[in-house]
């Protein structure tokens, strides 16, 4: 009776710590993904003035953040964001955010624009292809890119906080 | 001449209906490989999530650039992991999910039969007495 005592036990021990390992808190996940690919996008300008826009290479150090206009996530990340982009601006950082807008229509991406201004490029995913080789999950997802390859990922709404680490991670790489 | 002209497009015709149904059977039997990472139990050609979608759309890319089923299959994996095969290899914790049910199974034969056999001895013994 003992020994089956302990074998519930054993058993209940492992299934437990296994789960607590997969159900981690947000962080920031390593990753070592080269992206060679040519993106055909749409430059989302909230004016219906939208443009092809080809994404060819993502040189130098580039923030890619996956949203769509469903997502509560999403618009909460937004001022964080744009935070990050305005010090961007003032501090002259050599780094680049990309909002890539996916699992989404255009119109309702064009809305999101005008109603939450996000304050850096967005694009609009019109070939549904680009997330699958990102490895994108769900939206949000925040990818550190340095010289076409993903260094870090973030998966969740993202803080200025995270953006700063993340930034600092692939410019120390 | 007419008919000549006839059967050739009627060849013409069924050699691309022909090429249409093979690329979608084999998109079909890919996608059916693959889990959709974001649906319980479905695989990637029966979900209509977005995620499904985008999964399905690059397989038709794929197989129309003439990548083989197994380049396709080796890319997904890349970008997602063994899970993402409805059928993954045997190794690592999908190996334990196959060993672990059939040996509890053994031992709980072998420990009831023990006991079974544990209690005819005492049956035994307190008879003698």
């Amino acid at each position: 009776m003992r020994f089956t005592y302990f074998v519930f036990f054993f058993f209940l021990i492992v299934g437990i710590s296994y789960n607590s390992n997969t159900i981690a808190s947000p962080k920031l996940i390593s990753d070592n993904k080269v992206i060679d690919l040519q993106y055909e996008l749409i430059k989302i300008d909230g004016l219906g003035n939208d443009e092809i826009y080809i994404l060819e290479d993502l040189n130098g150090l580039v923030i890619i953040n996956f949203w769509a206009s469903w997502c509560g996530p999403c618009i909460e990340e937004i001022d964080e964001l744009n935070k990050f982009q305005e010090r961007i601006n003032k501090e002259k950082l050599n780094v680049r955010i990309i909002g890539i807008n996916i699992f989404d229509d255009l119109e309702e991406a064009s809305n999101f624009k005008i109603k939450y201004n996000p304050r850096f490029e967005t694009l609009f995913d019109k070939n549904k292809t680009i997330p699958i080789d990102f490895g994108v999950v769900g939206v949000p997802e925040t990818y550190f890119v340095k010289n076409n390859t993903v260094l870090f990922k973030y998966v969740g709404k993202i803080t200025e906080e995270i953006l700063e680490k993340g930034f600092n991670n692939i410019k120390n790489e | 001449m007419n008919n000549f002209f006839l059967t050739t497009n009627i060849f013409l015709f069924l050699l691309l209906i022909s090429f249409v149904s093979f690329g979608s059977n084999v998109v079909y039997e890919i996608s059916n490989e693959l889990m959709c990472p974001v649906c319980q139990g479905q695989t990637v050609a029966e979900s209509n999530s977005k995620l499904a979608i985008s999964m399905r759309e690059v397989i038709k890319n794929k197989v129309s650039h003439g990548e083989s089923k197994e380049d396709i299959l080796k890319y997904f994996v890349k970008q997602y992991g063994d899970n993402i095969l409805a059928k993954p290899p045997l190794k690592g914790v999908t190996l334990l999910l196959w060993i672990v049910p059939p040996f509890i199974l053994f031992l709980t034969i072998i420990l009831w039969i023990l006991k079974v056999k544990g209690n005819e001895h005492k049956k035994k013994r307190l008879n003698l007495f």
